[in-house]
């Protein structure tokens, strides 16, 4: 699906009739277009604008001015409010809103109004679980309260899955988990992505994230869109560090290095891993070692 | 002295068949002691019991066995337990589910009156703890208007305001962004050189901890091993195993000290930059 965003304002003051809107303004004249498919990373400071723009895209929120259009149709004023739906929004900390006895029921909340009959429903949770792998026969009669942070996570986005979104996006999915859930949680990701072609929005403050995973990253800031690329070209403009307060990350800074000694190709924009890296320093050092 | 003995811990362990149904403890056998004034950071993967031990520590929770005692009181001790309490103050990850006060002066002194703090000192003991975590914010202010990191900063206030002799900090960083994070760390070291305290640290993130006098890994509710971060930074597959990951730069430092080259383990750009540089 197609997420375009046509000269959007927002503010939360009130309109009144006949007047334009009074401000402040939170989101400022923007202009977006999103593709099917797309990875893209969100950051920006507390306070930016961030959850207000991505409540646009759910529909959560009205522009103020502009328009919000999901396949160019805008649904507020199409009356259509249930394009909305193909959008899945995943909170922050989306484990502290289950509720339900058991994984199954926290899961299948959502298609309680779908009318669907028990087996289509079993089918649907069965599926949605097999994207987060979970696995069903294992999970779907335990408590939530039961699991780890990290099965916890996948339960809730489960239970945004299951609703067979077209668009995911989540805020600060990976705020709070260890190293091995965040792995599991990009794998994940990726394979939605890649595999069903969902667009997968994510908001991160992790820079090192953002360069690992997306392939374009918006930056917010006051309301404007600073900057909007890719990640590698965006985290080692100074301009843009400056702006955020952002230290650019080692494996760029390292991978420039090597790149000006001659060590890895040049032209591209280069994030090695720290293995990468040190492999292409030991062979720097032993080509030294050796003209030496 | 924190003093962990032989404790292990089960939510709701009043159901007497829990343990029959192989319901797994949170925290199995602990024992550590913690001395005063000491940095250490508590860390492993989700649900490994670093929180769970954390809640044992002034009270939240008691131990199913074992026992807990903070400057020798023992917290399964009624009588003692508003004295552990008050000794032992924690920030948790999210600001806001612990700040009651509409304004900021309002927050600080909720904490003070309960704690019977005297009446007439509590305008006092606010401004000084907002001026002590450099929160630019005057007291009436609302707490609504304060960003994320200064709602963190004035939950620290809040907290270090009832003088604790220790203080733990459960993920307190995990909601903020990159620039509020280095602050609130910063304003923390600073805290700690005009007032002394024991500082407990919970995070997934290393590279705030790497100035701790111990580390302690926590592995499904029991603490595999402790030590400096200096040691313990070399086993890098054992901190995979309790979901950690080294700073890039220390990462390429323990792979090029593998491979025989000597750098120093916490490398920076600038010496990379001469090692590479002096040699071509």
């Amino acid at each position: 699906m197609q997420i375009k965003l046509d000269r959007v304002s927002f503010t939360y003051g009130k309109r009144s009739r006949n007047k334009p809107p009074a401000g402040p303004y939170v989101l400022k004249q923007l202009d977006l277009t999103i593709e099917s498919g797309e990875m893209l990373a969100i950051a920006g400071k507390s306070g930016s604008g961030k959850s207000t723009f991505l409540q646009l895209l759910k529909g959560f929120l009205a522009p103020s001015e502009g328009t919000v259009l999901l396949d160019g149709v805008n649904p507020h004023q199409a009356r259509r409010p249930e394009l909305f739906d193909k959008v899945g929004f995943i909170f922050q900390y989306p484990e502290h809103q289950l509720f339900s006895t058991t994984v199954f029921d926290d899961i299948a909340f959502g298609l309680q109004s779908a009318g669907l009959a028990d087996e289509e429903k079993e089918a649907r949770v069965r599926q949605a679980m097999a994207a987060v792998q979970l696995d069903y026969e294992a999970f779907k009669d335990c408590s939530p309260f039961e699991l780890s942070g990290g099965e916890k996570r996948r339960v809730a986005i489960a239970g945004v899955v299951v609703l067979e979104p077209e668009v995911l996006i989540l805020d600060e999915p990976t705020a709070g988990l260890d190293l091995q859930s965040r792995t599991a949680l990009f794998d994940l990701l990726h394979a939605m992505n890649r595999e069903q072609g969902i667009t997968v929005m994510w908001v991160s403050h992790q820079l090192e994230e953002i360069l690992e995973h997306a392939t374009r990253l918006i930056a917010l800031k006051e309301g404007t869109f600073l900057a909007d690329g890719h990640p590698h070209s965006l985290l080692s403009d100074p301009v843009l560090l400056e702006a955020f307060g952002w230290e650019e990350p080692p494996a760029l800074v390292v991978s420039r290095l090597l790149q000006e000694l001659g060590m890895i190709e040049t032209g591209g924009q280069k994030a090695l891993a720290p293995g990468e890296a040190s492999e292409a320093i030991i062979r720097l050092l032993n080509r030294q070692r050796i003209t030496v | 002295m924190i003093d962990i003995r032989n404790t292990t811990f089960y939510y709701n362990a009043s159901q007497d068949d829990e343990e029959d149904a192989g319901h797994k403890p949170a925290l199995s056998h602990v024992s550590l002691n913690i001395s005063p004034g000491e940095f250490v950071a508590f860390l492993g993967r989700n649900g490994s019991g670093k929180s769970s031990l954390s809640r044992l520590l002034n009270g939240i929770e008691l131990p199913t066995e074992g026992t807990v005692s903070v400057e020798g009181h023992v917290t399964s001790d009624k009588a003692a337990l508003p004295t552990v309490r008050r000794a032992v103050q924690i920030v948790f990850q999210n600001p806001e589910n612990q700040q009651v006060g509409i304004t900021v002066g309002e927050d600080i002194a909720f904490g003070l009156s309960n704690i019977g703090w005297p009446q007439r000192d509590i305008a006092n003991r606010v401004a000084w703890a907002i001026n002590l975590v450099g929160l630019d914010a005057d007291e009436d202010r609302p707490v609504t208007n304060l960003s994320g990191g200064e709602k963190q900063k004035l939950a620290l206030a809040a907290v270090l305001a009832l003088a604790p002799r220790y203080l733990i900090l459960d993920e307190a960083t995990s909601m903020l962004d990159p620039v509020a994070r280095r602050q609130f760390v910063a304003t923390l070291h600073e805290v700690r050189k005009q007032y002394s305290f024991t500082l407990i640290y919970i995070t997934h993130h290393l590279e705030e901890v790497t100035d701790a006098d111990r580390w302690i890994l926590f592995q499904s509710g029991r603490v595999v091993t402790s030590g400096t971060p200096a040691d313990l930074m070399e086993d890098v597959r054992l901190l995979q195993d309790c979901g950690l990951e080294l700073p890039y730069y220390q990462t390429l430092a323990g792979l090029l000290r593998e491979s025989g080259i000597a750098v120093p383990a916490a490398i920076n750009e600038h010496e990379l930059r001469e090692l590479l540089c002096k040699s071509s």
